[in-house]
């Protein structure tokens, strides 16, 4: 007779990848062995897509090809403006905001709201480290062709935003894509794929808060035919990368940015890394499994399966089935969905889950 | 005892092996369904034996196999045909069933049939306790009290605690 707790690792993994959340936990709790499977499994830590389904009223998850529905009464008349560190930065209908920690089932208020309209909102350490604060991006159309610039910080421990307004000289429409923080500096681009930065420090006077370069794109006309923005940092990089994902067939470039001069070189491959791009949350890791290397994954869709793009070939596949295509006519792209990946239990001391003492 | 439905000279041509179970039941298996299996092809690649005995699967388990394994080498159906048959295939099925089904699809190395079988498992063990699996597989538990308590309180999504149906 044959030992079940002794079942072949592949056909355990095979099981594991359908098994999500409280399925999972009770695949670990079963016996030793089992566990030892999903301790080292590659769908332990692994970036899920996540995205509110609205017909079903649930979240759906996403992780490689399997998906998961999940409900969250606490993200229920909510957006998603930022994720990081397995936290959601979410954003009510009346305009509050908050962090929750779907894995574990945390919540952070924060003591002010923020009006609509900001183009990025962002987080860029755990809300429960003192270090965290939150950026909001906007961008007013002014009489003419003046935009008005608006940066405004909330800092941990505070409850009032710190906001500060630019006339930029020439026009600077903000992209969607998340600003990237990368030595001190904020980094953030506009629809043409220039670059701002705004240095988070205030006490450096001697240089402007805001800098924004402008021809960032070696070739200009290209900063016309961006549809979709994406900065990020590679986990072990040093420096700043972008996807720019054109309205010509959807063609994908990819981007290092050159420092100090600000401009953009264009890159074909990753080598072993692996990027998750959303318009919430982009990064790029090295690649657990050495096939997924060297790919873009987007949220995006062919039918019910989740697609990446290949550095390799040049074109987006299906993750399951036999889809391939040079360009992204006809996939389903979202907006709202994010990557997040699974956390452990942190040991939580509950004065970390207040961002301001004193309006508490 | 042995059994065949080939008919007509131009099947005749086609090679046949026999395919033996644990309890001594045979099958009559057309060469080209045979090899879907990448055990099964090795053993055939490498012996002349037309007579292949295997120790640890059991009749009920190997005719469904053999089911899928010929089903799949038919070039007569089209490929939506043949999804539609892996549907109901595993539909339906009791978790005893499938628990010998995955073992033998993993033994005989059936990629695709093992894939769509631990996938039904899957299906069948969401929102069950873990007293619910260890008892379906008969697994004990082998934790002590303490590393059982470290595990339920440290892997994540453990806050969920809604109440899962126990059947």
């Amino acid at each position: 007779m044959r030992n079940w707790a002794d079942l072949p690792d592949d056909l355990l993994n095979l099981i594991l990848s359908k098994l999500f959340a409280k399925d999972r936990h009770v695949f670990s709790l079963v016996c030793r062995s089992w566990n030892t499977v999903a301790a080292s499994s590659a769908y332990r830590y692994s970036p899920c897509l996540m995205y509110y389904h609205r017909s079903k009223h649930m979240w759906k998850l996403y992780q490689y090809n399997s998906f998961f529905y999940m409900s969250f009464t606490e993200l229920e008349k909510a957006e998603i403006c930022c994720s990081k560190y397995g936290w959601l930065l979410m954003r009510r209908y009346d305009n509050s905001l908050f962090f929750f920690d779907p894995f574990n089932n945390q919540r952070i208020e924060l003591p002010c709201k923020l009006r609509n309209g900001y183009s990025t909102v962002s987080f860029f350490h755990p809300p429960t480290s003192p270090d965290c604060f939150i950026v909001g991006i906007d961008d007013t159309p002014d009489s003419g062709i003046e935009v008005i610039l608006k940066i405004c910080v909330l800092k941990h421990g505070e409850k009032e935003w710190d906001i500060n307004i630019y006339r930029p000289r020439k026009r600077f429409l903000v992209s969607r894509g998340a600003p990237v923080l990368h030595g001190g500096l904020l980094y953030f681009s506009d629809v043409r794929g220039n670059v701002a930065t705004f240095n988070m420090s205030k006490c450096d006077y001697c240089k402007p808060r805001l800098a924004i370069k402008f021809r960032c794109l070696r070739r200009r006309r290209l900063g016309n035919k961006i549809k979709e923005h994406y900065l990020f940092k590679i986990n072990g990089e040093k420096a700043m990368f972008a996807v720019f994902v054109l309205h010509e067939e959807r063609k994908v470039s990819m981007f290092r940015l050159l420092e100090p001069e600000m401009k953009w070189e264009p890159m074909q491959d990753i080598g072993d890394k692996v990027l998750y791009l959303s318009h919430v949350s982009s990064f790029g890791n090295t690649a657990y499994l050495k096939n997924m290397s060297n790919r873009i994954y987007f949220p995006k869709f062919h039918g019910d399966t989740t697609v990446f793009y290949s550095l390799n070939s040049g074109k987006y596949h299906s993750v399951d089935g036999d889809y391939s295509n040079n360009n992204s006519y006809g996939l389903q792209r979202l907006d709202l969905a994010t990557w997040i990946t699974p956390a452990p239990t942190p040991e939580f001391l509950t004065e970390l889950l207040t961002w301001c003492p004193e309006v508490d | 005892m042995v059994t065949t439905d080939e008919k007509g000279p131009l099947t005749a041509k086609k090679k046949s092996v026999i395919i033996r179970s644990c309890d001594g039941d045979e099958f009559l298996v057309s060469e080209s369904a045979a090899v879907l299996s990448t055990s099964l092809k090795k053993i055939l690649e490498e012996k002349e034996d037309r007579l292949i005995h295997l120790s640890d699967i059991d009749n009920k388990t190997l005719a469904m196999v053999i089911a899928y394994l010929s089903t799949h080498a038919d070039d007569g159906l089209s490929d939506d045909l043949k999804r539609s048959f892996d549907q109901e295939f595993v539909s339906g099925k009791e978790f005893d069933v499938l628990k010998y089904l995955v073992l033998a699809t993993d033994t005989l190395q059936v990629t695709c049939l093992c894939y769509t079988v631990a996938k039904k498992m899957a299906d069948i063990m969401k929102n069950k306790l873990v007293e619910w699996v260890r008892r379906e597989f008969d697994i004990q538990n082998d934790y002590t009290p303490e590393a059982e308590a470290e595990i339920r309180r440290l892997d994540a999504w453990a806050w969920d605690d809604r109440q899962l149906e126990d059947d």
